[in-house]
């Protein structure tokens, strides 16, 4: 009887699309074809650009959201959605995802007996999307409706060192033999200047099962590691490249012919990526990793001089610097949870603070969070992996910051550094209905996603997949507050 | 002297029809024809040809004669997608190492020889000879469409291995690839079918006067193009077969034929009744998708009204070897089967499937039937009617009971096999 159940869903799902299209066809006849308006009523609406409005409506009309408030009228052909005793929030950005919707060799550091992909996508990004990737369904069970997913992992460089390597030889060190101090050293020989493979990346929505709406936009940002910036041969090759692409700007709108890159001119004798480019004319922003104070300051420093903007990523000291950070308006993107251990006889001076996040708010500077592991990973330690996004927010909220901070570092602040925040991350007229339909407050771990909607669709139904099933008995905490 | 040689002329084809002749009676027949199932029924071949089928037919003298008795007759197994292995034979493919200044430097063979855009024309690298063959006969298939893995055009062969030189019968055959969802592998049919779509319009750019040389490559896509061959793709997960269907809904008259696995079929079933495909896969039971729920793929597609085609055959496992056999190997030979299909009960899996519910007419025709009409050759294949080949398997009681055993198997009226 249960093999039976999912065949006779999809039979009703068919009957229904069916329905569906017999209904567009009728109106299709008429002036203006539109599907009918999905109405969502009685929840608290948490709109993270205009506060809550307890107990409202939103209205969505052809996938966008047409009303929002108290009293909004809802029209008589209106799908009605009951959420009274429930939330309704933005869908959830996820700014650092892997193996979600593209199959890559990269994120699956967790996973064991599964034969090793290969690594990155090598073709167009939108051959190699799977829309019936199970890692969509745990996305939209945990709130994501947007992934910004890795498409393939960067090299570090022709050592594949980090960063880490090379500046940490600029602290004095602890000798691990004898535990004497011994003065900083310079490395024997400099690393090469070596290009830097940027990490690529793609916005997907998760719309299971439907391939033609997923890809929103490929190279959000361009992401180079810490090291693509470490060391003075680093920085002398990365400040030619910025010139080169500054160049080509020049020589298009010189409307010039391009493609004399040849000789001494263009160092190398090549064209930069497209992506230098957009990032020169400030289309797109650098992404880059930089935990320690060093790194933050590096990163901000060549910011400013070669004029582009930046996102910062594992910001470990950031809590050390915050009024830096804010002059130079970085985004930062945060992982609360993650640690750095301080240096012996510097606690106060280094390493990680879980009042990160509130320092941050109360400077002013905007932060995205992102969870511990980055790929959906369901037999490694829970609580860790990309389901856990909204969880980690909460733990924003235990560094000292705000509930709407915390919930805004997982929707729209996120969707500001993908260039999107036009479309989605708040609750707005005109913004695609992406939508989350929670059984209670956001960023509480009691709250599950009861329906989750992209475009308009309901993707993710709670009672319907079996991901985090309802469970009928489960017996009433004692101690849970009543909200 | 003259009168004698008139008499031998006027004697041998007389002989030579005797010998030919088989009549097969006492048997239940499932002719998958218009004269449905026979009981008691006698078949008469001739000249490799089923010259009378029916119940009062007159056995005509000098004919071999089998008693069925008890027996079924059905047409023989037609396999649509017989995966072989094929090694490169060109003399620059294989590894081999060259001494300069003493030390040795490896050359070739990187990557097995083959890029994964290659074209393969079966036809050309067919080995008949191939050890791998030999049990075919003895699982009742009797005719093969052979591909492999990449891109290529397959051949469909007639399984007598110890016949091996008449082996490949059509040489010309489907178009098959196999694709996953990557960029690299959808273009082995997307850059492919673009090209031949341009090739065929009216005002071709470049050389529009003299035929490019890879002009003759491109002819069995412009079959394709034009529907008269079928593109056989075998897409490993949904996603693959989501990317190939949304591809070919610009290409409306190509003839799509997909082997799939069937975990991928729940998921992709309203695209492959849109555009009705017709679904070639392993007569199987896959679990519905994230569950552990068994369910059968060949009865979903059936009761929505989606062509089913059963393949019986697994891929190999490894390359054939092409070194000539030893003694020890030849007589592990006899005992080797057919990837995917069990040696005594090689219908086991149809009969399962039977069993749960795929109605027994269909999945017979799934093993017949309906791959002959997908290779092209279902005026003389397919079913047991008067005038086709004489392909027929003779089982000792229903083919789908698992206590049967496959007795003969009569290839164009030659028994190939017979235990």
């Amino acid at each position: 009887m249960r093999s039976d159940r999912p065949i006779l869903g999809l039979a009703f799902l068919m009957m229904m699309a069916s329905l569906l299209v017999a209904e567009e066809n009728k109106d299709s006849q008429s002036a203006k074809p539109t599907s009918p308006p999905i109405a969502i009523v009685g929840g608290d609406v948490y709109t993270v650009s205009h506060g809550v409005i307890p107990r409202g409506t939103v209205l969505i009309q052809d996938g966008k959201i047409a009303a929002v408030g108290k009293d909004v009228a809802i029209p008589e052909n209106a799908l009605r959605i009951e959420a009274a005793g429930k939330c309704v929030t933005p869908g959830f950005v996820a700014i650092s995802a892997s193996n979600v919707g593209i199959r890559t060799g990269t994120g699956a550091r967790g996973r064991t007996g599964e034969p090793a992909p290969p690594q990155g996508v090598t073709g167009r990004v939108v051959d190699a999307i799977n829309p019936y990737d199970r890692n969509i369904l745990f996305c939209l069970a945990s709130g994501i409706t947007t992934a910004c997913v890795e498409v393939s992992g960067g090299g570090t460089g022709r050592f594949g060192r980090d960063a880490l390597d090379l500046e940490e030889l600029d602290e004095t060190n602890v000798c691990p033999c004898c535990g004497m101090t011994y003065l900083p050293l310079e490395p024997i020989t400099a690393p090469n200047p070596t290009e830097r493979t940027p990490r690529r990346h793609a916005v997907l929505r998760m719309t299971f099962g439907e391939l033609d709406r997923m890809l929103v936009k490929e190279s959000p940002f361009y992401h180079l590691p810490a090291g693509a910036f470490a060391g003075a041969f680093n920085k002398h090759q990365w400040r030619e490249t910025i010139k080169r692409a500054k160049e080509q700007v020049r020589d298009r709108n010189e409307g010039e012919d391009e493609g004399g890159f040849g000789g001494f001119g263009g160092g190398f004798g090549r064209r930069v990526p497209e992506e230098v480019v957009q990032l020169v004319e400030k289309k797109i922003p650098l992404r880059t990793d930089a935990a320690s104070v060093e790194q933050i300051r590096t990163a901000l420093a060549l910011a400013k001089e070669l004029g582009y903007a930046v996102i910062l990523e594992g910001v470990h000291e950031a809590w050390l610097i915050p009024e830096e950070l804010k002059e130079a308006q970085a985004q930062v993107i945060l992982t609360p949870r993650s640690r750095r251990r301080p240096q012996l006889g510097k606690e106060d001076s280094t390493g990680s603070s879980i009042e990160t996040a509130g320092i941050l708010e109360r400077t002013g500077v905007p932060f995205a969070v992102a969870t511990l592991g980055n790929s959906v990973n369901l037999d490694g330690i829970p609580g860790r992996d990309l389901t856990s996004l909204m969880l980690e927010a909460a733990f924003a909220v235990r560094g000292g910051c705000s509930d709407d901070t915390a919930l805004a570092a997982i929707t729209i602040n996120p969707a500001r550094m993908l260039g999107l925040d036009k479309r989605i991350g708040s609750i707005e007229i005109g913004k695609d209905a992406d939508l989350l339909i929670l059984t209670g407050p956001p960023l509480d771990y009691h709250s599950h996603v009861d329906k989750a909607l992209v475009g308009g669709k309901v993707y993710y139904d709670r009672v319907r997949e079996n991901i985090y099933p309802d469970l009928p008995n489960r017996p009433k905490s004692t101690t849970q507050t009543k909200r | 002297m003259r009168c004698f040689a008139f008499c031998v002329l006027l004697c041998v084809p007389v002989l030579a029809a005797a010998q030919q002749t088989v009549v097969i009676h006492n048997a239940v027949v499932e002719t998958l024809g218009p004269a449905g199932r026979l009981e008691g029924a006698t078949v008469i071949l001739r000249d490799g040809k089923i010259a009378a089928v029916g119940k009062d037919v007159p056995v005509p003298d000098f004919a071999r004669v089998i008693d069925a008795q008890g027996g079924t007759l059905m047409p023989g197994i037609v396999d649509p997608y017989f995966q072989v292995a094929i090694t490169p034979a060109s003399s620059d493919s294989g590894e081999r190492t060259t001494v300069i200044r003493g030390r040795p430097f490896p050359f070739g063979g990187g990557f097995g020889g083959r890029t994964a855009s290659a074209f393969t024309r079966i036809a050309d690298n067919f080995y008949p000879y191939d050890p791998g063959l030999k049990p075919l006969p003895r699982v009742g298939i009797c005719r093969a469409n052979v591909v492999s893995s990449g891109v290529g055009q397959a051949a469909v062969i007639r399984c007598t291995p110890d016949q091996p030189e008449t082996m490949l019968v059509q040489p010309d055959g489907p178009i098959y690839a196999s694709v996953t969802n990557s960029t690299e592998s959808l273009d082995q049919i997307r850059s492919r079918l673009q090209r031949g779509s341009r090739g065929s319009g009216p005002a071709p750019t470049g050389s529009a006067t003299a035929p490019a040389p890879s002009a003759a490559l491109n002819d069995p896509w412009k079959d394709v193009l034009e529907g008269k061959k079928p593109l056989l793709v075998e897409a490993n997960t949904a996603a693959a077969v989501v990317h190939v269907v949304k591809f070919l809904q610009a290409y409306p008259d190509v003839k799509l034929v997909l082997f799939v696995a069937g975990d991928a079929v729940p998921e992709t079933l309203p695209l492959l009744k849109e555009r009705k495909v017709c679904v070639v896969l392993r007569p199987r039971f896959d679990f519905l998708p994230a569950s552990r729920d068994r369910f059968s793929a060949p009865r979903m597609l059936h009761e929505n009204g989606v062509e089913v085609v059963f393949s019986l055959t697994a891929r190999p496992p490894r390359p054939p070897a092409i070194t000539p056999p030893t003694q020890q190997q030849q007589q592990e030979e006899e005992q080797q089967t057919v990837p995917g299909v069990e040696r005594d009960f090689p219908l086991f899996p149809v009969a399962m499937q039977v069993k749960t519910g795929l109605p027994r007419q269909i999945a017979l025709e799934a093993l017949t039937k309906k791959p002959a009409a997908l290779l092209g050759c279902e005026k003389t294949h397919g079913s047991i009617e008067p005038g086709k080949a004489a392909d027929l398997l003779l089982f000792t009681g229903d083919p789908l009971d698992p206590a049967s055993r496959l007795r003969l198997t009569i290839i164009d009226g030659r028994i190939t096999h017979a235990q």
